[in-house]
């Protein structure tokens, strides 16, 4: 299924970013980082209203939102 | 005989389809996962999920965390993004700019627009790479000014950043036109319409909202004469990803043995003009975003999608 076609170089390279990679979910994973993500969830919280001002300041918002 | 007739007719319907079958799956792939990722509006839940696409994570429809969002996101409240930053290494490392070509919805949407029939130009291939630089030089920017608001929160007492205004949480997504066609514009009507007063509050807009819809309006015009102008020139997303491009295990790869005719078809049909033939086997343009149209444009099947190691 794999061709063996990388160079050394490269493939140490892929290696070494993958392995990065794990160690950085494993971090993540640990110290529960899904957790500052889970805003979303709940999207019709008083958080998001702030969190939407990325996005909808420049125009007025009706007082009912 | 007339079995042999009856089978070349068919073969001539099914000719377009065999031509283009790459086309096609991908086509099926980018309407399945932008229906995914839109999948608020058939009743899915938003999810903590990260992916590496452009779309914003506060649309009105999204399931997902944009990638760049979540990194944005995380760095504003002093935080290191090891999870975005995982997300970027793992995906990368193993699918390269794949995402980018098969379930990114902007680059579903940038798809459609070629569609339009204009003449598409191209530029020359020291132009296509300063202009990659474009993007790396806005990365930089982001990820600088997103730890700038997020040492002021962190030594700010009680933790505030209101200051930074509209871009405390995700400066880019400010002036992103990705958001601003999914999200923004949808609030804009949407509420418009709720208060009926859409049009008449102009005078109330802000700076930035005609600073966001310029911008939306360059790339679309961009993006009408330069397929995937976007993509290959300013997406952050894309130049994390593209980073990978030249180790990642799944991409492209040529069969120099195979491809006798000279012809450049595969380059012609390349939507972000990789220079296809200057390499000898595998092909790790940092623009290079799997799409497989050179595989369909190839008559000789020398390039294939593949997995590397």
């Amino acid at each position: 299924m794999f061709s063996v076609i990388m160079n050394t170089r490269s493939r140490i390279y892929l290696i070494f970013f993958l392995s990065i990679g794990i160690i950085f979910l494993l971090i993540a994973i640990v110290q529960n980082q899904i957790e500052h993500y889970a805003i979303i969830k709940d999207f019709t919280g008083p958080q998001i209203v702030d969190f939407l001002d990325t996005y909808t300041t420049g125009f007025p918002r009706p007082p009912f939102v | 005989m007339a079995t042999k007739q009856k089978k070349n007719k068919i073969s001539v319907f099914l000719r377009p389809i065999d031509e283009h079958r790459i086309r096609i799956i991908r086509t099926l792939v980018q309407v399945i996962s932008f229906g995914l990722i839109n999948g608020v509006v058939f009743g899915l839940g938003r999810m903590a999920v990260i992916l590496p696409i452009e779309y914003p994570s506060g649309g009105p429809f999204s399931t997902v965390w944009s990638a760049f969002e979540a990194l944005q996101y995380a760095i504003t409240f002093g935080m290191f993004p090891y999870l975005a930053v995982s997300i970027f290494l793992l995906v990368g490392s193993i699918f390269g700019k794949t995402s980018c070509g098969w379930i990114c919805p902007f680059g579903a949407v940038q798809d459609m627009i070629s569609y339009i029939p204009t003449k598409k130009k191209k530029v020359s291939r020291p132009t296509n790479k300063s202009l990659g630089k474009v993007g790396l030089v806005l990365v930089i920017f982001i990820v600088v000014m997103s730890v700038i608001i997020g040492a002021s929160w962190a030594n700010s007492d009680p933790h505030t950043k209101t200051a930074w205004g509209a871009g405390r949480d995700m400066p880019f997504s400010t002036v992103d036109p990705v958001s601003t066609i999914f999200a923004t514009l949808y609030y804009y009507l949407k509420w418009g319409i709720q208060g009926d007063s859409v049009g008449a509050e102009i005078g109330q807009w802000e700076f930035l909202f005609f600073l966001r819809l310029a911008v939306l309006i360059f790339v679309l015009v961009m993006i009408v004469f330069y397929p995937r102008a976007y993509c290959r020139w300013f997406c952050p997303t894309g130049v994390i990803l593209g980073f990978f491009s030249k180790f990642s295990i799944l991409g492209m790869k040529i069969n120099k043995n195979r491809c006798t005719s000279g012809c450049d078809a595969c380059e012609k049909a390349c939507p972000v003009q990789v220079p296809i033939l200057s390499y000898d086997k595998n092909i790790t343009d940092k623009a290079c975003t799997n799409c497989g149209e050179c595989i369909d444009a190839c008559k000789e099947g020398a390039l294939k999608l593949t997995l590397r190691f």
